[in-house]
């Protein structure tokens, strides 16, 4: 199983290689007495954060461009990208994300000695007025 | 992996591969918002031993930085420039520089068992000088 994470505009695509877990949540009011409209999608994405030990002053990986993703200022356009996630297994697309306008909630970056390599966890959600735009589909080659 | 701290704008500090022992870092943004929000916070945490020193060679540094957790609101020097490298295989991962950090949290945990002592700090960059964060990824040393 294989994580292919991409944003456009501006781009940045992460490499399978330190993608690791994806999780997609639909986040309902849970007091609600009926169907409500105040739904919310958030996706989860975790992974390593690799140096490269050959030719340092070059990335390993691209995940230098979500930490500068993380401090762009509501103001600016950047800070809403759009966000698709294929989730690959066997040759085919089981699944596809995809989020036309998400930001970023939070951002995280881990690093321990003992570990080698640093982790990063990041949480970006669907602008909330523009929820039809999200797609999830799967199963195609 | 190792990791590099510097504090300066006090009394400077440094902390080298044989003191720090894990760092996190957090782009934080209210989890519950419609749309990318303006309230955003940059958080640092270092962890690190206080190894005491043999015959009060060297000086304990770590001291200053509980000197620096107590420090009063209206004192200048309660905000001071932090800056943390993760260097791995002759490349600088991450460098993360805050130039106003102030003091969020501060543990020291003494255990006799492990014959050091832990530090926990937590920094924040001053809110709505956000924006002057640095934060650089692969480079070479």
């Amino acid at each position: 199983m294989a994580f292919l994470f991409s944003t456009a505009d501006p781009e940045i695509t992460l490499e399978a290689e330190s993608t690791e877990q994806i999780s997609f949540q639909v986040e309902i009011p849970q007091d609600s007495r009926a169907r409500t409209k105040d739904v919310g999608v958030t996706m989860i994405i975790k992974g390593k954060i690799l140096p490269d030990t050959e030719s340092a002053g070059n990335a390993a990986d691209s995940t230098a461009k979500l930490m500068e993703w993380s401090i762009v200022p509501a103001e600016k356009k950047e800070a809403y990208r759009s966000v698709k996630v294929q989730v690959t297994s066997g040759g085919i697309t089981t699944r596809q994300y995809e989020l036309p306008n998400a930001f970023i909630v939070d951002y995280f970056e881990d690093f321990t000695d003992a570990e080698g390599v640093g982790q990063f966890t990041l949480k970006i959600k669907q602008m909330k007025n523009k929820l039809s735009g999200v797609k999830v589909t799967g199963g195609f080659q | 992996m190792g990791f590099r701290f510097k504090v300066t704008g006090g009394k400077d500090v440094e902390f080298d591969e044989t003191i720090i022992t894990a760092v996190e870092f957090l782009s934080d943004t209210p989890d519950s918002s419609n749309a990318r929000s303006n309230d955003l916070g940059v958080v640092l945490k270092v962890t690190g031993r206080i190894n005491f020193s043999l015959g009060a060679e060297v000086d304990d540094s770590t001291v200053e930085l509980a000197n620096w957790a107590l420090m009063a609101s209206d004192q200048a020097d309660c905000y001071r420039e932090a800056q943390v490298q993760i260097v791995n295989g002759g490349q600088i991962v991450r460098q993360y520089k805050y130039p106003n950090a102030f003091v969020m949290g501060y543990t020291e945990d003494l255990d006799d068992g492990e014959g050091v002592g832990t530090f926990v700090l937590t920094l924040k960059q001053k809110k709505d000088l956000t924006s002057k964060v640095e934060l650089k990824g692969n480079f070479e040393e």
